[in-house]
């Protein structure tokens, strides 16, 4: 039956028409090297202008009085948050995946408001999660991360999409999140976290009010805890 | 940063799955120009991010990932203004074929083509391009069990709709 379903599967394929086969032809023969010497130098050139530009602008803007008290602030602010993060500017960050096994990824603290995590897996996905007091922003190489009702988890096939949510009930905090540039809306479901996951089942939970390092990592190391009991 | 040798893997391997490739987008897309935008655009971020693959013996189902975020976004974009396009074209082995042979393929096409995108690239990557279910769960970026949960049920959907014969396509 199976065998069957695959035969005529198969041969009901669509066939790669010769233009498009021509396309990708053009396509790879058009791919450049990474180490094209003139590429190269132009890449070179550009760094050293735009580095020298920001130099003389940042030195420049240090040399007025308003440059200077912002300065001071910028060294304190500084001081503060390597006091905070101390050596834990890595930390584990628990992926809740309701399948059969669960990743671990990494989570690294940038500053006060941002977080980076670094999936093990071994697909390269490089997540960057900004979280503001109210906005939530992610860039995901090749993945559509989407917005989910906690409910959701008990049937993540659910197709919830991009949608804005308009239905707020519990104190629940509308959240924004930007993919790739494509901006999606929606609310947090629990008072304090929010879940997000592709649509495949990959969950990601995330403070909607970590406003500080410290509640976030309690946020996670709670994650982590749970992470570990699956 | 890519060396000689990268291009020529890289190149060899696109070459031996490009059939897979058109094959997946064209399916969900249904529009020969769109599947063709989106394989080629897939394969230049494919080799832009391939020196952060860290094992390349996942490439496939990481190059189709790739192609699958792409022809998602597609879908998401033209989502009010599909524009099918089923024509054969240059170079498809339909053109050969006997006038039976031609409906009943068509029937099967227009049967899956009506599944959800999810069941229907399932269906396709298992039973056309004979990826495993890791690989298929490493594609959809889902875990094994959903990829079996999807095929079967994908079946039975599609058996539903093939022993309805055209009436449900």
């Amino acid at each position: 039956m199976y065998d069957d379903m695959r035969n005529r599967l198969k041969d009901a394929s669509e066939k790669m028409p010769d233009t498009a086969k021509l396309s990708v032809e053009k396509t790879l023969r058009s791919l450049s090297l990474g180490h094209d010497r003139k590429e190269k130098n132009k890449s070179l050139f550009i760094k050293f202008a735009v580095a020298a530009s920001v130099v003389i602008l940042v030195v420049g803007f240090i040399l007025t009085p308003v440059g200077k008290s912002a300065a001071a602030s910028l060294i304190e602010w500084i001081k503060g948050a390597v006091f905070i993060h101390g050596d834990k500017s890595t930390i584990p960050f628990a992926n809740i995946d309701e399948g059969e096994y669960s990743y671990t990824s990494t989570a690294e603290l940038i500053s006060e408001t941002n977080a980076r995590i670094l999936c093990r897996d071994d697909m390269p996905c490089e997540i960057s999660l900004v979280c503001t007091k109210d906005v939530i922003r992610i860039t995901y190489d090749y993945g559509d991360i989407e917005l989910y009702q906690h409910q959701t988890l008990d049937n993540y096939e659910m197709p919830y999409t991009h949608a804005i949510y308009t239905d707020y009930e519990n104190g629940e905090e509308e959240v924004q999140v930007t993919v790739c540039g494509i901006e999606f809306a929606g609310y947090a479901s629990y008072k304090e976290s929010l879940i997000l996951g592709n649509r495949e089942g990959v969950w990601y939970e995330i403070s909607a009010k970590n406003t500080d390092v410290e509640s976030f990592l309690s946020f996670v190391h709670e994650l982590e805890m749970r992470g570990g009991e699956s | 940063m890519h060396t000689d040798s990268d291009k020529i893997w890289f190149e060899e391997q696109i070459r031996d799955m490009q059939d897979s490739l058109y094959n997946v987008a064209y399916s969900l897309l249904r529009n020969h120009a769109d599947a063709e935008d989106a394989v080629c655009e897939a394969i230049v971020q494919g080799w832009n991010s391939l020196p952060r693959l860290k094992d390349r013996t996942y490439f496939k189902p990481w190059q189709m990932k790739i192609l699958k975020y792409n022809v998602y976004t597609l879908m998401r974009k033209n989502r009010h203004e599909i524009v099918y396009d089923d024509t054969l074209v240059e170079g498809m082995s339909d053109v050969d074929d006997s006038m039976e042979k031609i409906e009943e393929r068509e029937l099967i096409r227009q049967a899956l083509y009506s599944l959800p995108p999810d069941y229907r690239l399932t269906l396709i990557l298992f039973y056309m391009e004979d990826y495993s279910i890791k690989e298929i769960a490493k594609t959809m970026n889902c875990t094994q069990g959903t990829v079996k949960s999807r095929l079967s049920r994908g079946r039975d959907k599609l058996r539903v709709i093939l022993e309805g014969g055209a009436n449900h396509v």
